[in-house]
């Protein structure tokens, strides 16, 4: 069942509907979360109020955009929200202890396996650092693969907005690679 | 081409923003530039190391934590149009409420009976201007229920009274009630026990009493708790009480006596009561009863 027949299930009361909304959804909520709360806890504190909060305010959803579009909003608030409530900072550590190695590759020598270890490193520390306002135009853009209008639409802002801020992130994400790879 | 100009295009160009000629353009100059070339290979890396720690999915059990917190969402609360058939006064508490969502009511049970979690409320009747804004139009609105023989009201404890409904979805949904506060106990006047600190989700009223009936009714209901080794807490004002310990035999006769007496119980509160009761636990606690007046005796704080 596509999104629409979903929501009008919802709509009129069938619980299962928004149910499968959620699950459709809930992974790719969570990896948007993830880097900007930075921990896999409070990422899904952010999943399950994004989809709370979409669900009381699903009358309110015009369809004039993609469900998924009005969810990440929600969702970028949900974990913005989250961010503040707790501080700031965003734990390297604990993004490295979430992430993992789902990077590693079994072909990869120890030697390249090393070096992108170091380069995921030094990118996650410089993620986690990235000021609000940079880090989630960039995980909506690489992460979620979404275009300039969806994310100046999810963020509210304009999109010379975003291209700057992308620009910006890029840059500050591009130094943080370069830095740790002088420093070895 | 400038570095202000190729710097902005290779950002572009990799978020694939450009037009062809554009792409063509910067990647002709990238030939001749090693600078630029650079620029693109480090944004493509970047995509790169952050889609690849992309691929995280929700733990299993997650999901379920999800689908109880949808389950239980008041999103659904406002949809329920229709009402479970208020359980006639001969009928005991043991015996399951003749209900129009009984299919709905299973999933709920499966999960009281794995958390064992036995919370419900109960509800009398309505209002207090110092509670709900004292404003006409909500005064007027429990007129129209009990002008109409509506079947109750609905409400979110959390949102508080303050929130008004549109008047138009009133008018057309008479059975949607205002919604109450939660409110932290008081130490116990009349009860035995400390008073539980936290509340359940829900309990909604209905019904109109003025002032004298009130109090007639609540000293009624707090001879029948007595009777009956009911332990109860006063919550605030004259009017509100938890049941903080009840027995299976008393929860018949106190259910008896709000089916009776007191009110219909709006749709949330009465799954949580009547299948918390239906389930046959001994042990009742968190009951929350409230009765409201409609004259201008405070009932309690406005939250």
């Amino acid at each position: 069942m596509n999104d629409e027949r979903l929501i009008d299930a919802t709509l009129a009361g069938d619980k299962n509907a928004f149910g499968e909304l959620a699950r459709k959804y809930q992974d790719r909520v969570y990896n948007l979360a993830l880097p900007i709360v930075g921990n896999a806890d409070d990422a899904l504190d952010v999943v399950q109020e994004t989809f709370l909060q979409a669900l009381a305010h699903l009358e309110s959803f015009r369809r004039s955009s993609r469900f998924y579009t009005w969810l990440y909003r929600i969702a970028y608030n949900c974990a913005v929200g989250a961010l503040r409530k707790r501080g700031r900072t965003t734990s390297v550590d604990r993004i490295v202890e979430e992430v993992g190695d789902r990077f590693e590759s079994p072909v990869e020598s120890p030697d390249a396996k090393s070096k992108r270890d170091d380069d995921v490193q030094a990118l996650r520390e410089a993620l986690a650092k990235l000021p609000e306002e940079y880090r989630a135009p960039i995980v909506l853009r690489e992460i979620e693969g979404a275009n300039y209008e969806r994310i100046a639409e999810a963020l509210e802002i304009p999109i010379g907005t975003v291209r700057s801020r992308l620009h910006r992130a890029r840059n500050a994400l591009r130094e943080a690679l370069e830095r740790r790879r002088n420093d070895f | 081409m400038k570095r202000e100009i190729w710097e902005e295009l290779v950002d572009r160009v990799v978020d694939d923003e450009c037009t062809v000629e554009e792409k063509r353009a910067l990647y002709e100059a990238a030939e001749r530039n090693p600078e630029i070339r650079e620029a693109i290979d480090a944004a493509l890396r970047i995509r790169k190391l952050l889609r690849s720690s992309a691929g995280a999915s929700v733990p299993p059990e997650f999901s379920e934590r999800l689908r109880l917190a949808i389950e239980r969402s008041d999103f659904w609360v406002e949809r329920e149009v229709e009402r479970p058939a208020v359980r006639p006064a001969s009928t005991t508490a043991a015996e399951p409420a003749e209900t129009t969502k009984g299919r709905r009511w299973g999933g709920r049970r499966v999960f009281w009976a794995t958390t064992g979690a036995a919370v419900a409320f109960a509800a009398v009747a309505l209002l207090a201007p110092g509670v709900v804004d004292g404003t006409k139009a909500f005064l007027a609105r429990y007129d129209k229920i009990e002008e109409t023989g509506g079947t109750g009201g609905t409400g979110d404890l959390e949102n508080g009274v303050g929130e008004k409904k549109d008047a138009s979805a009133t008018k057309n949904s008479p059975k949607v009630a205002p919604r109450l506060p939660i409110r932290t106990p008081q130490n116990a006047s009349t009860a035995p026990e400390t008073p539980p600190t936290s509340y359940s989700d829900g309990f909604y009223t209905r019904r109109v009493l003025d002032s004298a009936n009130a109090r007639r009714l609540v000293a009624e209901f707090l001879q029948v708790c007595r009777d009956n080794n009911v332990k109860y807490a006063k919550i605030d004002g004259d009017f509100e009480f938890l049941l903080t310990k009840t027995t299976a035999d008393a929860r018949d006769k106190i259910w008896r006596w709000l089916n009776e007496n007191a009110c219909e119980i709006a749709p949330r509160a009465e799954n949580n009561l009547a299948e918390t009761w239906n389930n046959g636990a001994d042990n009742i606690e968190n009951v929350r009863v409230s009765f409201f007046v409609s004259n201008n005796e405070p009932v309690g704080p406005t939250e």
